[in-house]
């Protein structure tokens, strides 16, 4: 089976290529990726790339080179986005650009490519925009983000190929944990990274906006087990537990007593969502079992 | 004359360009509803007329779906074309998509070059333009050069939205399901609005002079024959 990772050298791509890369039933996971967070860590680090494993520089807006690798997959999981943490507000057109129309030219190549069987389209949490309640597969999606708005158009192109191929849409929550690749602007990564290394994390508002998160290992593995399903759903929630940056801020405290914390805009109260678990992501991957506070130790100790 | 009657003289006309004449024949349908009569038509005539979807990349996603739900309805293959400059090609000195500073350059590459270039394959080129559309369109002919020896037919031109109108209702044609979200024309995505005002087509383009995307302007000899 061969692999295209839409926006593989990043945070999620690079954990999900080093586990497929061991796989035996796989024969080659193609990474394509822009480079566009000028990133290189998938590249360095003890862990060898396999030689299973290409790399294609090329942006999602390439149709001409995507097509070319959509051609050559059984399955896609596209991961490729334009993100900004924490304010998804930047520019409208740019969202727009790679994360809808770009979704719309990679199911336009998958549309057309008689070898590419499966799509996993990873959506986000910021689709249902923000609530008081705990949302589910059935909440109407109502982003508030011009990034979350993005990412459903993005999904509605994916929908579109529902009959012609098999296709799931993950809504994945805030992803955090231990990675050559992880993002810095992701909260729970920041903060552990200026626990350690400022001694103090910057809260905006006033922390009790509650979030929705995901380790990156438990993404890694649930996208691997997906790609084999033989039970994919159309659209799941991937998340692991909720909690307020407050309540991040002060589990780190316990681990790095020194830790302060720094409000700005304090009189603020910051939107939250909230997600119900998906028990078909459990069916795949188990229910979480570790703590916040042992995943945040462990998460700590791996940093220099 | 009635609407049937109308109909039989375009399969005719169609059959007399095909056959009689040995001509290669193409039609490009734009999906909306009001252009599938014609498809519809087309089908009807038993003829090898293949009939074009423009991909533009920017349409909206309920358009591709709906050509595949006209399709099977009708029983005839609708394929797809695009333009072979690259999105990531079609972008301005700022970084932004052509729609969002020069919608004519957009059209140009998305739409006008690919038909182009259908143009050169083919001898005639069918198309579902309505003279009660728009002052440009008031203006044609039934049958005007498209340049490079190929020529345009209009076989609709004559017709009225009415008309048009009855004859999906007769046939029980598929609906483009924007309509009832109340967009009376649809294009590409970011260049459509739903229906303003009482024109249809002042979706598209909306707050802007232009009305055609260079199809009907731009592949067209001025002088009629």
């Amino acid at each position: 089976m061969n692999i295209l990772i839409t926006g593989g050298a990043g945070y999620l791509g690079t954990e999900l290529c080093l586990r497929l890369m061991q796989r035996t039933d796989i024969e080659t996971v193609t990474v394509y990726d822009n480079l566009s967070r000028k990133n290189f860590n998938f590249f360095l680090g003890p862990e060898k790339l396999d030689s299973k494993v290409r790399f294609v520089e090329a942006e999602i807006l390439d149709s001409y080179t995507l097509e070319k690798e959509v051609n050559k997959a059984d399955c896609v999981v596209h991961l490729a986005a334009k993100v900004t943490t924490p304010f998804a507000d930047e520019s409208a057109h740019l969202f727009d650009q790679v994360n809808n129309w770009g979704t719309a030219e990679l199911c336009r190549a998958a549309e057309n490519s008689s070898r590419c069987k499966r799509i996993i389209y990873m959506s986000s949490a910021g689709v249902y925009g923000s609530g008081e309640e705990a949302v589910n597969l059935t909440t109407p999606p109502n982003p508030k983000t011009f990034y979350g708005i993005s990412k459903l158009k993005g999904e509605r192109h994916a929908e579109r190929l529902a009959g012609k191929k098999e296709v799931s849409i993950v809504r994945c929550a805030n992803v955090y944990g231990y990675s050559k690749s992880m993002r810095f602007d992701a909260v729970i990564n920041r903060f552990v990274l200026h626990a350690r290394h400022h001694g103090r994390v910057t809260i905006n508002g006033d922390g009790d906006q509650k979030r929705a998160f995901v380790h990156v290992d438990r993404v890694s593995l649930f996208l691997e087990r997906l790609i084999f399903s033989a039970n994919m759903q159309p659209r799941y929630n991937l998340t692991d537990a909720d909690h307020t940056v407050n309540d991040i801020a002060y589990t780190l405290k316990e681990i790095l007593p020194e830790t302060e914390m720094l409000y700005v805009d304090q009189q603020l109260k910051l939107r939250q969502i909230t997600v119900a678990p998906d028990r078909n992501v459990d069916a795949l991957i188990g229910a979480k079992e570790i703590t916040l506070e042992e995943e945040l130790r462990e998460f700590s100790d791996k940093m220099a | 004359m009635k609407s049937e009657d109308k109909v039989l003289r375009i399969i005719a006309e169609l059959r007399r360009l095909a056959r009689d004449e040995g001509k290669r024949l193409f039609a490009t349908s734009s999906l909306q509803t009001h252009s599938i009569p014609l498809v519809h038509i087309i089908a009807r005539s038993e003829l090898d007329i293949p009939i074009y979807c423009l991909n533009t990349g920017f349409l909206f996603p309920e358009t591709l779906a709906f050509k595949d739900e006209v399709s099977e309805a009708l029983g005839i293959e609708i394929r797809s074309i695009s333009s072979s400059v690259p999105k990531h090609l079609q972008r301005d000195a700022k970084g932004n998509f052509y729609f969002t500073s020069n919608p004519d350059y957009c059209c140009r590459l998305n739409k006008v070059e690919p038909t182009a270039m259908l143009l050169e394959k083919y001898d005639v080129w069918v198309n579902g333009v309505r003279a009660d559309q728009n002052l440009n369109r008031r203006n044609m002919k039934t049958f005007q050069p498209a340049g490079n020896g190929a020529l345009r037919y209009h076989p609709v031109l004559d017709w009225s939205s009415k008309e048009i109108f009855d004859y999906i209702k007769a046939h029980k044609l598929p609906r483009h399901p924007l309509d009832a979200q109340g967009y009376a024309s649809v294009g590409c995505e970011p260049c459509t609005r739903k229906s303003v005002l009482e024109d249809p087509r002042a979706a598209r383009w909306f707050g802007m002079s232009k009305t055609e995307c260079g199809l009907h302007t731009d592949l067209i000899e001025k002088e009629s024959k």
